[in-house]
């Protein structure tokens, strides 16, 4: 049984060979997780990571591409 | 900078019975990508009632247009036969910046993105957004550096889509 706040070794090194053979792995776990959003709910994350950047940067994007 | 109010900006478009598809950053977004976007970039139908409710829908908006040397936009005269002569506008309105693209890169506009557009429900408005193949068409036909940037996450995308279609259950 894992003790609570022990550093699980074995988790940590599965989970780093696992990013390391798979570098789409992180992108696809978060397309993965929007495909279980409504279209609303996608929008609405768009929405509050602007909302969060302009927080950082009211005057926006330093260049526009 | 104005945030980004793309429900207002399609809310204002429904009222004035534009006839659009929602394509680029924002369709993604729709469609599942986890990269986000600052404009609303849409293709508008050229048949001329939809371009005069484009152009009421942009006058509400107080649509200017986006230039560098001027956060506030430039106004111009914002009329059906203005935007029948373009190709591509981008905008600075109140809701947030939304960019128009008659003819989008890889594609000859509304005509050829409507029938494989997917509609999909935002607060009870019905919207039609470009496939997410002809999203990835058109990205590589502009092949710009930011297309180059959002091709391979799209693809991801695809392929995720695509799994589910064919094994509905996992």
């Amino acid at each position: 049984m894992a003790i609570p706040g022990a550093v699980d070794e074995a988790a940590i090194r599965e989970a780093l060979r696992l990013q390391q053979a798979d570098p789409d792995a992180h992108d696809r776990s978060l397309i993965v997780e929007r495909l279980g959003w409504t279209p609303e709910e996608r929008l609405e994350a768009n929405a509050t990571f602007l909302r969060f950047y302009l927080s950082l940067r009211p005057d926006g994007p330093l260049i526009r591409d | 900078m104005p945030a980004l109010q793309a429900d207002e900006i399609f809310a204002c478009l429904g009222r004035h019975k534009v006839s659009y598809v929602v394509i680029g950053g924002l369709a993604a977004v729709l469609h599942g990508s986890p990269l986000p976007t600052l404009d609303v970039d849409i293709c508008p139908s050229r048949e001329p009632g939809s371009l005069e409710g484009l152009a009421a829908a942009l006058r509400e908006m107080d649509a200017r247009i986006r230039t560098p040397d001027s956060p506030e936009g430039l106004r111009f005269a914002c009329d059906a036969q203005f935007l029948g002569s373009l190709r591509l506008v981008n905008l600075v309105t109140r809701f947030g910046d939304l960019d128009v693209a008659f003819e989008p890169s890889g594609t000859t506009g509304f005509s050829d993105l409507e029938p494989r557009a997917v509609v999909m429900t935002i607060k009870e408005m019905e919207l039609r957004v470009a496939a997410l193949g002809d999203l990835i068409r058109s990205k590589e036909a502009a092949s710009r550096p930011k297309d180059q940037r959002s091709l391979p996450l799209l693809r991801l995308l695809l392929e995720e889509v695509e799994k589910r279609r064919r094994e509905p259950c996992s």
